[in-house]
């Protein structure tokens, strides 16, 4: 149960985010979540998008470097604690954690967290077993 | 005895630029007939002002090759490109940057990412940096900072690509 995450390189450039961002609007391609790692030299931007495979292929074309990873999409209860409870049966199985974003919309009165692990089949089986509700790329349409 | 010679090997007179040679008159053991030193330059037969009259040589203007001196190390582009086609997944889409911090010579290897190298995560990114960083002081014997690039965004050129830009004011 993966969620399709856009990654792109972005040069540490004025004006690099604000042609990422403008080609996937012009486009239509809605953003549904996003996170920016950044160090001196460059970014990733980090995306979630309906139609991966389309922004893939409009970026790519575009002269960007892309990549598709499989990250987990977490449904938690929106309050205290409910994160760290996660986090602990994933660190439990000891399953590292690449990076973590919160999605802008949420599910309900539950929050829902984009992470990725450096073992995803792992991790999901950890997840599932435990009982917490991850959404597949087919839920994302309703969110 | 110095000389000046031209590409096509031929001694030019005095006052033109081209590949200052030398060849020893009197060494025994290894003579050097023409020894290409690859740097350009001119000479002059003119009158010197304090008044000797030996052959003199102008500034050195610049190498017949591609050849850098990095921190007193020679170092060739070429070997710069083998050292990146040596990385998996690295095309040999750079430019090298160098300068002068503090009195240091710097050399800064621009390289474009290709799509196979891309990643979600800064680790792998860094990792591939420090890749090409690593081969790079094997091959070329000095130690590079690496910076990763947009593909497509360094010049293309039909013909010899320009590789180095030296900012350095010597």
């Amino acid at each position: 149960m993966f969620v399709k995450q856009i990654s792109v390189f972005l040069e540490n450039r004025a004006g690099s985010l604000a042609g990422v961002t403008r080609l996937l609007g012009k486009n239509s391609f809605d953003l549904m979540s996003l996170s920016i790692a950044d160090t001196t030299d460059f970014g990733i931007l980090r995306g979630i998008v309906a139609d991966v495979k389309g922004a893939q292929a409009l970026l790519t074309e575009a002269g960007y470097s892309v990549k598709v990873s499989d990250v987990l999409c977490v449904s938690v209860p929106d309050h205290p604690g409910a994160l760290a409870g996660v986090l602990s049966i994933l660190s439990d199985h000891g399953i590292g954690m690449e990076y973590l974003y919160s999605f802008f919309r949420s599910h309900g009165d539950h929050a829902l967290i984009i992470i990725r692990v450096d073992k995803p089949e792992e991790g999901m089986k950890a997840l599932a077993q435990a009982g917490i509700r991850m959404l597949s790329q087919e839920d994302l349409q309703s969110v | 005895m110095p000389e000046i010679i031209g590409p096509d090997d031929k001694g030019l007179p005095y006052g033109s630029q081209g590949d200052l040679t030398f060849t020893t008159l009197s060494k025994h053991g290894m003579p050097l007939l023409r020894y290409r030193t690859h740097d350009l330059c001119t000479l002059t037969d003119e009158l010197c002002a304090c008044g000797r009259t030996h052959v003199r040589m102008g500034r050195i203007m610049g190498r017949t090759d591609d050849m850098l001196i990095i921190r007193g190390v020679n170092v060739f582009p070429s070997q710069i490109e083998h050292a990146l086609l040596q990385v998996a997944g690295v095309e040999p889409q750079y430019q090298i940057m160098v300068d002068r911090e503090n009195l240091l010579d710097t050399m800064e290897i621009h390289v474009e990412l290709s799509p196979e190298n891309m990643s979600d995560t800064v680790r792998e990114l860094e990792a591939l940096e420090r890749r090409i960083a690593n081969s790079v002081a094997a091959h070329a014997l000095v130690s590079a900072k690496i910076k990763l690039c947009q593909p497509g965004s360094l010049p293309r050129s039909e013909g010899k690509a320009k590789r180095v830009i030296d900012n350095r004011k010597l």
